[in-house]
């Protein structure tokens, strides 16, 4: 019996797995960097960017970073920030979260042990609450860009909004809604069954009972390709209107041509985040498809500041952009402006400055920092936005006061 | 009343798409013993190919389909050959392989046509309607589509030499081979084939719904469970199976709330399994 | 199948090359496992390099999952249900912490039984299948599980559980980032343990069974309460990861555990070799560890991710381990111009992948 080839193999085998454990740790151990205070790191600074860019939510992330990669772009071109004496070039380093927590909480992580501490993103809530605990332990800025209603509190100083969230816009595009539809009195609101869904329905909901109107939820299965039984119960309630709420474009789109199809000519309507671009195009490139549609619109693509992004972004980068990387883009300029405000890498000192930042966006246009009401603390971009509606094709966009809620 | 009869109707529409996807699947599984990850990529290239072929060379839908179904029957034939073929015994390593190359397609796709969906169109978008009911033409079309393409799968399986050639080789491969039929041959053909049915049931369907790059894995989640249902090996299981979860899914649709229908549906499955371990119709428990 | 009245273990293996051991011996690859596991435990670890303690993390908590996958697979079964039974026992956990008591030792009891019991009525319907349609089968558990947990409210529905307490051990709170890592290894370690021990006292019949059921059928050995018990343990580490993860993110949140993650457990194992419990933890050390350094390339992660699945599968067919232990074999064969001594050692292992 040929005991001794036999261990050395085994030998060989272990003394190969632990070589690669230790080189494993340290690989993990060659990130600490301290990124704080003082002037770049070797003449870059470095902004993380934790977003969905697989996955499901891949359309939401990929514009995000857009946006990002665009303020960044911006600022490089007119020579850098300022930290300190130093000129300092915007460097992004991506994470892609794959739309789940535990790689949000993963790339924290990782992010923060490479140095990076100023962080634009996550993008879904159940993102965002992993990662939000890691960020206040160790003083990380969070520029995020989801609708949960934890997103935000007086506990975390660090953390701010991108985009206006439903408590923001809810109320007033209800009220915009009652005074444009002022004979519907029964609105069904529909979401996918997950959490995303219910973040915007919920308060949609309750500012339609707010207004006095009937309002119902009614949640389709994730992954549903065919939404034809769906909307025959849908309709055995007969509502007056159909708000689509943060429901995915994609399957926006689809709802809405077989809504029509089944005979529906109320209006239909999305009071949720920049999708509508995306919807059209869901739905064959015809704004007609829509048929009588409202919505949210937190992009006025008629402005010319807008257009002007859109060419610029496409002359630069070759491609058109996603329309929901316009919405964000006060965010992430003001993310920027503060590092050069506050002089410093210093996430709280950064932060300092992003507050007092007045928001007045070349694109956008203004807007105030809110959010007080609901969460406890005005760190929540508001810009002003419309409520836009189709009609036959045609686009009428009416201003909203922006509220400091 | 006329709920249920509207909720048959769309029952039977989504009942022929999932019997194309599971068809394809079923086959491969009976003839290679291959559970394919990537069969849902097939379905997804199905209405991309289509796409495609309008948008940049201008091609009417119904050729654009043909070309691009045949595309993808390339590609199903290429996957095999290459990828398949040399481990076509491991099922456990066909399997990953299969999904590897899924996860490859899928950010091909995304890389090329965008996350968001595409403005794909299916050219008649008419709507009959009587007495209550609606039906988009459409959907009229993919159950004719459809059934042609079980009726034509039919004929080449059980009426043709090859057919027979595949059927052999899916019930004793050993005895098969020894009769001189060449897996070889007929392995990539048959893997062409259920890629051709998938992308046939995608080209169809996608413009009917939506063509964006999460579309496949819920193709993919459909064939599993109702070639569960139907039993492996059986198309007419899978066939009977298919037909027997779109009605489920119409009719639970049109009365429960959220993701109630598809947990009855799936719980249902796992409890005949408890019963008829092999499905409906399955043939054996033999270790395909 | 013929139910004969016990048989013993020497009887039933057909191939069996140490007939005068009643009993496999532990290996030195899994010693080697354990033994790193326990000095990871026990030596201090930097608390302020925050990658390390996080990817340490990761690949703790999910390596119960991984060796769940495993357990299976030494009866060449594909178990994709695995988070399935993540979640029974993380949101057991969840519950336990929130409602009753947040003593560690309790969760990881909890998060070990719930899913063990959960795992016996889906045991049972999957006893009569036989490879890939059981992998088929485990597909859909897990979106049962899945559905089930999201229509109940009860489990907080879509937002799952949030603001779950920090477990404690005697009077100290474990939930800083270098506590939550030494509960993993320590969970982990126990994982690892149960495994080892349930393949040394039914090796023989898992290889048995492997090799050939239908022959060691005919030979007295009856394969399902094997499978059954496999199934269960299968469960129980399932369970426990599912804790681990729960206690990482403080949150039971069912997008944790979706089907389609089930499918990287199984890469792990096919990845890192399916031979010993070497195997799932180098499969589960150097993709956890490649996922990180993918992320950052955005979307062709997905693509590198199926490109090193499409390689491993084609060319390492034994995955790592089972590589590097041919090619070590070969080459002191070579060196020591020995051969076919060790051969009847390397069948015992030239059906597993």
């Amino acid at each position: 019996m040929s005991v001794r080839p036999l261990h050395a193999r085994r030998t060989a085998v272990i003394a190969s797995t632990i070589l690669a454990l230790s080189g494993l740790a340290a690989c993990g151990g060659g990130g600490s960097g301290s990124g704080g205070g003082g002037a770049c790191q070797d003449g870059k600074v470095k902004i993380g960017a934790l977003l969905p860019l697989s996955g499901p939510a891949a359309a939401f992330g990929v514009g995000l970073r857009q946006t990002i990669e665009f303020a960044a772009g911006e600022v490089n071109d007119a020579g850098g920030i300022a930290v300190g004496d130093e000129k300092c070039k915007v460097e992004i380093v991506d994470y892609d979260t794959k739309g789940t927590a535990e790689q949000a909480s993963t790339g924290i992580n990782k992010l923060i042990s490479q140095g990076t501490k100023l962080i634009w993103g996550p993008n879904l809530s159940q993102e965002v609450t992993a990662v939000q605990q890691i960020a206040v332990r160790n003083k990380v800025l969070l520029m995020q860009a989801s609708f949960s209603q934890q997103g935000l509190s007086k506990d975390m100083p660090l953390v701010f909004a991108t985009s206006t969230t439903p408590s923001g816009f809810s109320g007033p595009m209800v009220k915009w809604f009652t005074e444009t539809y002022p004979d519907v009195k029964k609105v069904t609101v529909v979401i996918p069954d997950n959490q995303g869904g219910k973040d915007t329905a919920k308060i949609n909901d309750e500012e339609y009972q707010k207004a006095g109107i009937d309002a119902t939820v009614s949640t389709f299965a994730e992954g549903t390709s065919d939404f034809a039984p769906f909307i025959d119960r849908l309709l055995r309630d007969d509502p007056g209107a159909v708000d689509l709420a943060s429901t995915p474009p994609g399957d926006a789109g689809v709802i809405i041509k077989q809504l029509r199809q089944a005979g529906f000519d109320g209006p239909v309507g999305r009071i949720g985040g920049e999708a509508t671009s995306a919807i059209v195009k869901a739905l064959g490139g015809d704004p007609k498809a829509l048929g009588d549609f409202f919505y949210y619109a937190a992009i006025n693509t008629e402005k010319p500041s807008v257009q002007e992004y859109f060419k610029t972004f496409e002359e630069k980068y070759g491609e058109e952009p996603l329309a929901v990387s316009a919405q964000v883009l006060p965010g992430a300029r003001l993310m920027l402006k503060a590092i050069d405000e506050a002089d410093s890498l210093d996430p709280t000192k950064v932060a300092k400055a992003l507050e007092k930042l007045p928001i007045d966006d070349p694109t956008q246009g203004k807007g105030v920092w809110g959010g007080k009401e609901f969460y406890g603390i005005n760190h929540e971009i508001i810009v002003g936005f419309y409520g836009g509606r189709y009609q036959n094709g045609e686009l009428t966009l009416t201003p909203i006061t922006a509220t400091t809620e | 009343m006329d709920t249920l009869v509207q909720a048959l109707v769309n029952g039977l529409a989504l009942g022929a798409q999932y019997a194309l996807l599971a068809l394809g699947f079923s086959l491969v599984f009976g003839v290679l013993g291959v559970i394919n990850f990537a069969h849902g990529g097939f379905y997804l290239l199905g209405g991309y190919f289509t796409y495609s072929l309008m948008t940049s060379i201008g091609l009417p839908y119904v050729p654009a389909l043909i070309v691009g179904v045949a595309g993808v029957a390339v590609v199903g034939y290429l996957m095999e050959l290459v990828l398949i073929e040399p481990i076509v015994d491991n099922h456990e390593g066909t399997l990953i392989i299969s999904l590897g190359f899924f996860l490859i397609l899928s950010a091909v796709v995304t890389v090329a046509y965008g996350p968001e969906a595409v403005p794909a169109e299916f050219p008649v978008s008419h709507v009959l309607r009587f007495e209550g009911l609606y039906i988009p033409v459409a959907r009229l079309i993919v159950i004719a589509v459809s059934a042609g393409a079980v009726v034509a799968l039919w004929l080449l399986l059980f009426r043709s030499r090859h057919g027979v050639a595949l059927r052999a080789l899916s019930e004793n491969r050993e005895v098969a081979t020894m009769q001189g039929l060449r897996p070889r041959v007929y392995f990539p053909l048959a893997v062409a084939l259920s890629a051709a049915l998938a992308g046939l049931a995608g080209g169809m369907v996608t413009p009917i719904f939506t063509l964006e790059p999460p579309v496949a894995e819920a193709a993919l989640m459909t064939s599993f469970i109702v070639v569960v249902l139907g039993g492996l090996g059986s198309l007419a299981g899978a066939a009977a199976a298919a037909l027997g979860v779109g009605m489920m899914e119409a009719i639970g649709g049109t009365y429960l709330d959220g993701s109630m229908t598809r947990l009855l549906l799936f719980s249902a499955v796992l409890t005949l399994l408890l019963f008829r371990p092999a499905g409906l119709a399955g043939r054996s428990l033999r270790d395909a | 199948m013929p139910e004969l009245t016990k048989t013993r273990d020497h009887a039933a293996a057909p191939d069996a090359p140490r007939a005068e051991r009643p009993r496999r011996r532990i290996s030195i690859a899994e010693g080697a496992v354990v033994l790193a596991l326990v000095l990871l435990l026990i030596l201090p670890l930097p608390a302020d390099n925050l990658q390390m303690i996080s990817q340490l993390n990761q690949v703790v908590t999910v390596l119960a999952s991984a060796l769940s996958v495993y357990v299976m697979m030494r009866l060449k079964l594909l178990h994709f249900g695995v988070p399935a039974f993540m979640a029974v026992g993380g949101y057991s956990a969840a519950l336990t912490a929130v409602h009753v008591t947040d003593n560690v030792v309790a969760l990881v009891g909890v998060s070990l039984v719930v899913p063990a019991l959960a795992a016996v009525p889906f045991g049972l319907i999957t006893m009569r299948l036989r490879g890939t349609y059981f992998a088929l089968v485990t597909f859909l558990i897990g979106q049962v599980v899945y559905l089930a947990i999201v229509a109940s409210d009860g489990l907080g529905g879509t937002d799952g559980i949030t603001g779950i307490p920090a477990p404690t051990l005697g009077g100290t709170l474990l939930g800083d980032g270098v506590a939550t890592l030494r509960i993993g290894l320590a969970v982990s370690l126990l994982a690892v343990v149960l495994v080892v021990v349930f393949t040394m006292v039914n090796g023989r019949r898992l290889d048995a069974l492997r090799s050939n059921e239908v022959l060691a059928g005919s030979l007295g050995l009856r394969s399902w309460p094997v499978r059954l018990a496999a199934f269960v343990l299968s469960g129980a580490l399932a369970g426990m990861s599912g804790f681990l993860i729960v206690n990482t993110l403080t949150t039971a949140h069912p997008s944790s555990f979706s089907t389609l993650t089930g499918v990287n457990y199984v890469a792990y194992v096919v990845v890192g070799g399916a031979a010993s419990v070497l195997g799932p933890f180098v499969g589960t050390v150097l993709l956890v560890f490649l996922v990180v350094q993918f992320a950052s390339e955005g979307v062709y992660a997905g693509a590198l991710l199926g490109g090193l699945l499409i390689f491993t599968s084609l060319f390492l067919q034994k995955g790592l381990t089972g590589t590097v232990h041919d090619l070590t074999a070969w080459v002191v064969r070579r060196a020591t111009g020995r051969s076919g001594s060790a051969r009847p050692r390397d069948d015992s292992r030239k059906d597993q992948t």
